[in-house]
């Protein structure tokens, strides 16, 4: 049975282990389970403390049910990821409240295992790492200290763990390379989408410039050759054809229609590594030709619609011209829905367009003196817009003329629509950063802009960005070159130049290489590690030939390391000088068998070897008492020393 | 049930077959090491194969890292634990001999000659199990293995398991040794006996006692022989132990025999018999042991003791009773 202190130690250790895996989640869990989980440990541990009783199996009926009641309620599933998580936490507090046996220790410790895994489901930047690595380490130290029966000479528990994790680490790393990774996925991935930072499929005035302040990479790209010039950079992400007057949206009705694209002049090749979005899209420069089909479709609006939300790191390849003409045979019926406007909203702004486009020649001519509105008379470019009215256009029009990329592209696109020209609001990001680093481009939030597609006649979908034509600045040279007169954005990462801007740049691609090597690592990863090893035209079957010699070559590399630990001790010079007194005489036949005691060895020889008899008899007493007697000097052992040398017989 | 009880028997056959007896210090080596996932272990194999399913399943390479982590910790403490046994060497360290009743013990010396100490070792019949012990590199440990007895007679120590979960509890690793060992159970002394009857005088059939009055000469030394008799100008001369013999005058002794013990049934004579001569040893008297086929003549002292309650103890038994 267990001392109460050894029970509260163990205690202690799982709680402490359960807290470590839970901090990861705390961010995304609903604040009354974290409130609940926590205080469940407290009141565990005090109960140890002080005696209390722990919850008998009614209350704790109760609790789990009330406690599953609150999941299902709070997330309306208890089957998604965050619903799960919260399940698994709570069961876990639950657990907690009648831990006693070992048992349950080891369950409660599962769990937080299980939290770590999950914590990875979240996110795999190296933060978490870092964080859950020494959570997993604490676990297992944790059940060291619940595995340990005897007492005394225990292992301290977290070096014992740390030195056994290090010997893991080889074999950990060979199965890490080369066990087969499956293509596509048992069950549903989760299809929660998850509120992230970041472009969505709506967007009203003012949502793009709350994204300009925010660093947070939304992805990265790498180009097979040299990155298109600044001006170039659109990538694409929401096309939003629906407006209410207000918010533009992407629509409820969608085309199975695929417009033709003829694509001209040179190729652009390059590899996206997006971050987790919670949204069903996929960003490409315009136009793109190639892209994953497994992944992604490319709508009647080319947009790259995925089918499951991006909820963890994605990479693909992708090839786009930034020259081309799409959709010049375009279907009236797919002109017609980019023609729609709010009925009764916004009239001053539909009707000045409509004189515009009266008094024009054309349409792109008419595009242009819209264009020559915004640049000719006082409209502002600034990153705090004042609010808007319902009538958004016509309040940003007519009275504050004040804007960001998302009411110029807004009050454009509407005039487009409103002057018969087939229009619609794209949203993406544009220009980015270049890491002279790691050479790719970082194209953070702040990057998020908002743009217009016009379709002309002679040219089909037609990209027209309203706010180059306030501010080209914004879009040659980026928003901070532009807006940092404004000191709102003072220093920022995306500065060139300096110390700190130089250490943001490697941090950055130090998280690329994470994302490229660690994260994204797959069977084509795979594949070709194989064939830098040497395997012409790798299949499973190789794979698994490495797999095997490499989990053997780690394992013999474990057992040579344990048996170097274990290696046997040099034995101290009292017994070497006796064993070698005894190895002596076994060449002449007198042999000592283990059992037997020195003294009674000496009188064995005194019998049958009576001539070697006085140095026996004074080899073993001396030995004796070197080894016996608690003071002894070194001339003792260099006595015995000097015997046994002389001792031939 | 039946058929694991079956398959244990096969297995444990198997095992001594190859094994065979064994005699003196055994060092356990990789040959007669066995290891096995304990339930907890098994638990844990399933745990990571949920985790890889869903690390898979959601292509997530960290969630297989961890698994393949978990894994890889779980091979070492694999590895931990067999080496946590390998090249332990168990020596039998000696036995005590009880009264039917009482604990007989089998005392086992393990030591540690490598540099790691090695934790949480435990040693076990198939019915009762001695207390985990740790030892530091270069260590020692006695584990005493306690064996409730009813009946006297022959023990037998025939199996003994040496095992370890150190240091997860994920697996077991598990040494048999067959050391074959004995303890003999002395006839529980009776708790109310008649006085022993009176020595039958100088003109009985008791023997001479010997006397400390005459020195009558040398003998070789025995173990048993009071230390005060040796002779230890002799030993300085000639270095062989003797011991002096003296011989007195004729005095009655007691020889105790069993067919003038009184009682039911033999088993409640030689408890009769057995609180004699525990009494008579612990009173310091010299005392001699008759049985049908057996005489021991009068000595005094522990050794008579000994001698005299084996006799007792092997009485009419039949064979030895497995630990």
């Amino acid at each position: 049975m267990l001392e109460p202190g050894e029970q509260f130690r163990r205690l202690s250790w799982t709680t402490a282990g359960l807290v470590a895996a839970l901090v990861p989640h705390m961010a995304h869990l609903r604040i009354w389970v974290t409130g609940f989980v926590l205080a469940a440990c407290v009141w565990r541990l005090l109960a140890e403390r002080r005696g209390w009783r722990l919850p008998g199996v009614a209350l704790r009926t109760a609790i789990a049910l009330g406690a599953t009641a609150g999941v299902i309620t709070s997330y309306s599933t208890i089957t998604g990821l965050d619903g799960g998580t919260a399940l698994l936490a709570l069961m876990a507090a639950l657990k907690l409240l009648e831990t006693r046996a070992p048992r349950d220790h080891v369950v409660l410790i599962f769990i937080g295992w299980f939290l770590c895994l999950a914590a990875f489901l979240y996110a795999q930047d190296i933060r978490t790492v870092a964080f859950v690595l020494p959570t997993v380490w604490l676990l297992a130290a944790a059940l060291l200290e619940v595995a340990r029966r005897g007492h005394g000479l225990a292992p301290a528990p977290f070096r014992a763990t740390g030195a056994m994790l290090v010997k893991a680490l080889p074999l950990a790393f060979v199965l890490f390379l080369f066990f087969p990774r499956i293509a596509g996925s048992f069950w549903g991935a989760p299809s929660s989408e998850r509120a992230l930072t970041g472009l969505t499929d709506e967007m009203s005035p003012g949502d793009i410039s709350d994204l300009t302040l925010n660093d947070t990479v939304a992805f990265r790209v790498r180009f097979k050759g040299s990155p298109p010039p600044p001006s170039e950079r659109y990538w694409r992400g929401p096309v939003l054809n629906e407006f209410d007057g207000y918010t533009w949206s992407r629509g409820e009705i969608q085309f199975h229609d695929r417009p033709l694209v003829r694509y001209l002049g040179q190729s652009i090749d390059y590899t996206v590594t997006l971050e987790p979005t919670g949204q069903r899209m996929l960003f490409a420069l315009d136009m793109v030709e190639e892209w994953p089909a497994a992944m992604a479709q490319r709508s009647w609006d080319f947009q790259l619609r995925t089918r499951n939300p991006v909820n963890s790191v994605l990479q693909y390849d992708a090839r786009s011209y930034p020259r081309y003409q799409a959709g010049t045979q375009n279907s009236p019926a797919l002109r017609n829905s980019n023609l729609q406007l709010a009925p009764g909203r916004n009239p001053r702004s539909i009707q000045l367009a409509r004189s515009m486009r009266r008094a024009a020649g054309s349409e792109r001519e008419f595009a242009r003196s819209v264009l020559a509105m915004f640049r000719e008379q006082d409209f502002y470019y600034t990153l705090a817009p004042p609010g808007l009215e319902r009538d958004s256009v016509d309040d940003f029009l007519f009275n504050t003329r004040q804007g960001f990329c998302g009411h110029f592209a807004s009050a454009f696109t509407m005039m487009m629509r409103a002057g018969g020209v087939p229009a619609r609001v794209v949203g993406g990001y544009q220009g980015g950063d270049w890491n002279p680093i790691g050479g790719y481009l970082i194209l953070r939030q702040s990057h998020a802009h908002a743009w217009s597609e016009v379709w002309l006649p002679d040219s089909g979908w037609t990209r027209i960005d309203p706010t180059a034509a306030v501010a080209p600045e914004r879009i040659e040279r980026g928003l901070t070159a532009e807006i940092s007169g404004d000191g709102l954005r003072e220093g920022g990462l995306t500065r060139d130049g300096g110390l700190y801007w130089q250490a943001g740049m490697i941090w950055d691609s130090v998280n690329a290489h994470w994302n490229d090597w660690v994260v994204q690592f797959n069977r084509l990863q795979q594949e070709e590690l194989l064939r830098e090893i040497g395997f012409d035209d790798p299949d499973w079957q190789d794979l698994a030939l490495v797999l095997g010699v490499g989990l053997g070559a780690a394992l013999a590399l474990l057992s040579g390391w344990l048996a170097w630990e274990f290696r046997p001790r040099r034995p101290d010079p009292v017994t070497a000088n006796y064993r070698r007194f005894v190895q002596r005489l076994a060449r002449r036949g007198v042999e000592k068998s283990p059992h037997e005691a020195p003294r009674d060895f000496a009188a064995r020889v005194r019998h049958l070897r009576p001539d070697l008899a006085p140095a026996a008899s004074a080899i073993t007493e001396l030995y004796l008492q070197l080894r016996y007697l608690p003071v002894h000097g070194a001339r003792d052992l260099m006595l015995l020393r000097a015997l046994v040398r002389r001792f031939n017989p | 049930m039946r058929l694991t009880g079956f398959l244990r028997q096969r297995v444990r056959n198997w095992i001594r077959r190859r094994q065979g007896p064994d005699r003196g210090p055994v060092t356990l080596r990789r040959g007669r090491i066995y290891i096995l996932p304990t339930s907890l272990g098994v638990a844990f194999g399933l745990m990571l194969f949920a985790m890889l399913l869903g690390s898979l399943n959601y292509a997530n390479n960290l969630g297989l890292g961890l698994t393949f982590l978990l894994a890889s910790l779980g091979l070492v403490t694999m590895q931990a634990c067999h080496r946590n046994l390998e090249t332990l060497i168990v020596s039998e360290a000696g036995t005590e001999s009880p009264f039917a009743g009482q604990e007989a013990i089998f005392q086992l010396a393990f030591s540690n000659p490598g540099r790691a100490a090695r934790c949480d070792l435990e040693a076990a019949t198939s019915v009762m199990a001695a207390d985990p012990v740790s030892i530091a590199a270069g260590g020692e440990a006695a584990v005493n293995l306690r064996v409730a007895t009813r009946r006297r007679g022959w023990v037998l120590l025939d199996r003994v398991e040496i095992a370890t979960r150190f240091p997860y509890g994920l697996f077991r690793a598990w040494a048999v040794l067959h050391p074959d060992r004995r303890c003999l159970v002395y006839p529980r002394p009776a708790d109310t006996a008649p006085p022993p009857p009176p020595a039958p005088g100088a003109s009985g059939a008791g023997a001479m006692r010997r006397g400390d009055d005459d020195f009558a000469g040398l003998k070789d030394y025995h173990p048993g022989d009071a230390p005060r008799h040796i002779a230890w100008k002799a030993y300085a001369k000639g270095g062989e132990l003797l011991v002096k013999e003296f011989s007195g005058a004729a005095e009655p002794v007691p020889i105790f025999d069993l067919a003038q013990v009184p009682g039911p049934d033999l088993e409640s004579r030689l408890s009769v018999l057995a609180r004699w001569i525990v009494d008579a040893e612990a009173r310091g008297e010299t005392f001699g042991l008759r049985l049908p086929g057996l005489e021991i003549p009068p000595q005094p002292g522990r050794q008579q003791r000994r001698r005299c309650l084996a006799a007792l103890a092997e009485y009419q038994t039949v064979g030895p009773v497995d630990a």
